[in-house]
């Protein structure tokens, strides 16, 4: 029942007891015959709810598909069709379905292949802006004007409304995948509502569909100097593969055959022979690249695609795919607090498609690091579980003790959210009576909780699931413990001539890097080549380019990106320098210069040459 | 603004609003005007039946419930109508409603259930006006829908009436005003009961019996749940809330004195620099 039936209730209450103590006839016929009304549409409505509501049976096809048993691709879009597969009666009732969204997609509109819905009445089925949602720029008022005039506003794609007469009917939205990792569908958030809206009932469909997402990758280009810079002679011990390939160096002359390449023919020599002759070039020796990803805690800080490790996987995506179309084998090491997860190193496509499936099992964000309590999680876990546990919320079957402090409206709205809060989560969680009563008090076993609830929910590691001051390193050293040993580890399952690319945040802890700098120079004494990339939160490079134009007011967005740059430049020249000296080269910012600088190693360790100590792209 | 009706789609190039979606918001304006109109309409006779009422009062009382009906607000336009008629209505020892007040009740429900469905009834008479001149293939169902109106129409007028019927014959049976002498007589006579004081405690039990029933079978498992629980936490919520307060204590005295443990810090490694210089390195990043 809602307020307004509550009103509507008291009202015609008041006015029979009025009409009979007054003996007005007329005054107690319309108040009684309102209360009767109001009890037929309870009927009507209990109805709805016990026979027509179970009847909604919704399927969810994501690209054409029903089976969750398949792998999406981040930053590409997805087609997301929704369908209802029973005929419903629903007579002076509707039925609000939304299909819940998780994070890590980005909705962007109708499908343009939804056909229109079969409309059987005007409000049969239309779109609508949910109570509370969206930005409400005019007074209620005016609202209530619009309402009445139908002026629709802009509205999610991802909901509808049926209503009298609904056949199986199908809708859909479009999105887009932020970033590697999973993508769950958890289900459909239902509300069945008479048409007066003087009762409501909310259901949460669980309709669960899980899809890996895979990193995404591009083509980095060409990333090679188009002019020969010098000569290079194999060091001692590096010698070319004489077999026939697709190298650059000639290799040999033989004759033409059917199905070689017109563009390798010799014209002069088989001009000179008056025979057809072709080049044949040597084989390029393939050279295994060992990508070591540190997804520790500050990399997973942020919101899906705005993550360090976004950018980690994306580099690590790109190289692989590079890599592989050269024909050289890729493997991993995947670091965070976890522990360390070793990818043999594979080349062909099916070792292209395991490290990519993952890295976006890596991407997976696990338990964050406890935080103390805060409010704000307290919000957030409130608007999650009206969103999916709408039927847990609901007073009359979540009671709690009656106090009458605190006083004041405000505190007793929290502590009856608090309550009801953690009243769910003993039910979800499955708690004994005593936990459920140390939630309310323990502001730490709450605050756990909580953070779970939302993490497993989907949520990003960004406020209030995780404070911004955690987006500082912890336990850096350790941290950088690990990432040695990770090297190593690499160093040890290595064979000869190998490039070993480690993607960390290193950023920060430039003070500490002597936890790493061993590993590395035992891995270049071993004629292996290290690079580093360290992408950046600014998802910029940090050049000395940026800098205050005094000429023009600058915006406090402007200030703080150059502030942040600046300050990033003077850690970024720190790091270059401890690099420099081990011989390691750097990349800052996931982005197309970090992967031409280890496809550019990756040619030097190929071609035999000597190493490019110290370079920064 | 996209809207999967074309409703209010604007032209690609111009951006200007497409002729289906301003034609319709020409009829929705004209039609919302119409719509207040003949409720208005319908409030001064319902008004006018009465002639003590002022006109001041009287306009009073018909611009509030124009902002009920644009505001959704059915049941202050019920607050409203009750007001009037406490204003108007004359006191009668008789409850038993003529038929004129039957017709009163009958129009004044309609329009209290006008109030809360009018943004509906609007978008149905809108949409249907537009289908009716629209040359679109989509909204050439005019007879479906016309069809479909009826029958809503139909309902609503059928559960009104059997409303105000059903209320009319228990205002009739029911001992209130002189009935109520009339049954008492009966009663002593018979040497019964106070009829009908038994047989509505009895109703009053069983239709009770029946909500809770129909709410209890409403509800999930997971609900059935959470609600044992919350009673139990209810019922031993002081000796509970006593644990955890000594359990926190205890917890928090040992932070204090560092008995909690914590893991053994990581030792740093003794690394050998090169015998270069800061200088050095500076030269070479040149």
């Amino acid at each position: 029942m809602t307020f307004k039936a509550q009103l509507f209730a008291i009202a015609g209450m008041m006015g029979l007891f009025l009409g009979l103590v007054r003996g007005q006839p007329v005054l107690s016929l319309l108040s009684l015959s309102s209360l009767l009304w109001l009890l037929s549409e309870w009927i009507l409505f209990s109805w709805h709810v016990r026979f027509q509501f179970p009847k909604a049976k919704l399927h969810r096809l994501v690209n054409g598909e029903l089976d969750a048993n398949r792998s999406l691709w981040a930053e590409r879009v997805i087609e997301v069709r929704v369908q209802l597969a029973n005929e419903l009666l629903l007579h002076g009732c509707t039925l609000d379905v939304e299909d819940v969204i998780p994070e890590n997609l980005e909705l962007i509109a109708f499908s343009p292949n939804t056909p229109t819905p079969d409309v059987l009445i005007g409000t049969n089925v239309e779109t609508q802006k949910s109570k509370g949602r969206g930005p409400e720029s005019s007074s209620w008022l005016v609202r209530g004007v619009q309402r009445f005039m139908n002026y629709r506003d802009d509205c999610p794609a991802n909901e509808v409304r049926l209503g009298l007469g609904s056949q199986p009917t199908e809708w859909g939205y479009t999105a887009r995948v932020r970033a590697a990792g999973n993508v769950v569908f958890p289900g459909f958030r239902v509300m069945i509502q008479s048409t007066h809206q003087l009762f409501r009932m909310e259901r949460f469909v669980k309709v669960e569909q899980s899809f890996r997402a895979l990193p995404t990758f591009v083509d980095a280009g060409e990333y090679r100097s188009l002019t020969k810079k010098s000569n290079v002679i194999p060091r001692h011990g590096i010698h070319r593969l004489l077999r026939s390939g697709m190298g650059s160096e000639l290799l040999e002359l033989k004759e033409y055959a059917v199905g070689d390449p017109f563009k390798s023919i010799a014209w002069k020599v088989s001009a000179k022979r008056d025979q057809w002759m072709t080049r044949q070039y040597e084989s390029e020796v393939p050279a295994r690249v060992q990508l070591i990803v540190d997804g520790s805690s500050t990399s997973r800080v942020g919101g899906f695609g705005f993550r360090l490790l976004d950018q980690m996987t994306f580099v690590a995506a790109s190289v692989a795919r590079m890599a592989t179309n050269a024909g050289d084998p890729v493997g991993g090491v995947l670091m965070d607090e976890r522990g360390i997860r070793r990818i043999p190193p594979m080349s062909g496509e099916k070792g292209f498609q395991l490290l990519l499936r993952s890295l976006g099992d890596f991407s997976v964000n696990p338990c964050p690091p406890p935080s103390p309590y805060q409010p704000r999680m307290l919000d957030a876990a409130w608007a999650l579980l009206n969103q999916r546990y709408p039927e847990l919320l609901d007073l009359k079957v979540n009671h709690f003790p009656f106090s009458i402090f605190p006083l004041t409206p405000g505190a007793r709205t929290r502590r009856r959210q608090r309550f009801l809060v953690a009243g769910a989560l003993a039910e979800i969680d499955a708690l004994s009576v005593r936990e459920h009563a140390a939630l309310i008090h323990d502001e730490t076993a709450f605050a756990r909780r909580l953070q779970d609830l939302l993490n497993n929910s989907g949520i990003p590691w960004i406020a209030p699931i995780i404070l911004l001051s955690d987006r500082r390193d912890r336990e850096p050293i350790e941290r950088m413990a690990n990432l040695g040993k990770c090297i190593l580890s690499a160093v040890g399952h290595a064979r000869d001539n190998e490039v070993i690319v480690v993607m960390s945040d290193l950023l920060n802890c430039v003070g500490i890097l002597e936890f790493v700098l061993p590993a590395v120079k035992l891995a270049i004494a071993k004629h292996h080549r290290v690079s580093f990339v360290c992408p950046t939160s600014t998802f910029l490079r940090p050049s000395r380019g940026i800098a205050v134009d005094f000429s023009r007011e600058n915006s406090a967005e402007e200030l703080l990106l150059i502030a942040e740059q600046a300050r990033l430049r003077i850690q970024a020249e720190q790091l270059q320098r401890e690099l420099h000296w081990c011989g390691a080269s750097l990349s800052l910012s996931g982005e197309k210069n970090a992967i031409h600088l280890i496809m550019s190693e990756l040619d030097a360790v190929k071609s035999g040459q000597g190493r490019l100590q110290g370079n920064l792209r | 603004m996209s809207d999967r009706s074309g409703e209010t789609s604007r032209s690609p190039l111009t951006g200007s609003l497409n002729s289906n979606a301003s034609q319709r918001r020409t009829i929705r304006s004209v039609g919302a005007g119409l719509q207040l109109l003949a409720i208005a309409l319908c409030m001064e006779m319902l008004l006018g039946i009465s002639t003590g009422l002022g006109l001041p009062l009287r306009l009073f009382l018909l611009s509030l419930i124009a902002f009920c009906i644009v505001m959704r607000l059915g049941w202050l336009a019920l607050v409203a109508l009750q007001v009037c008629l406490i204003a108007i209505e004359p006191r009668q020892v008789e409850l038993s409603p003529y038929p004129v007040g039957f017709f009163y009740v009958l129009v004044a429900s309609a329009v209290i259930v006008a109030a809360m469905k009018a943004p509906e009834t609007h978008r149905f008479v809108t949409d249907y006006v537009v289908s009716l001149f629209s040359s679109d293939a989509k909204e050439l169902e005019p007879n479906r829908k016309f069809r479909f109106a009826v029958m809503r129409l139909s309902y609503y007028a059928l559960q009104l009436m059997l409303t105000i019927v059903v209320a009319g014959f228990l205002l009739n049976r029911l001992p209130i005003g002189l009935q109520a002498e009339s049954w008492l007589e009966w009663s002593r006579q018979n040497g019964q009961a106070v009829w009908p004081g038994a047989l509505l405690i009895v109703l009053l039990i069983a239709v009770l019996v029946l909500v809770r029933e129909n709410a209890w079978r409403q509800i999930l498992p997971s609900q059935a749940s959470l609600y044992l629980r919350s009673v139990q936490l209810i019922a031993n919520y002081r000796d509970l809330f006593g644990f955890e307060r000594h359990r926190l204590r205890r917890l928090k005295k040992a932070q204090f004195l560092g008995v909690a443990k914590t893991p053994p810090p990581v030792q740093r490694p003794k690394l050998r620099r090169s015998s270069r210089n800061d200088d050095t390195i500076k030269k070479g990043l040149k």
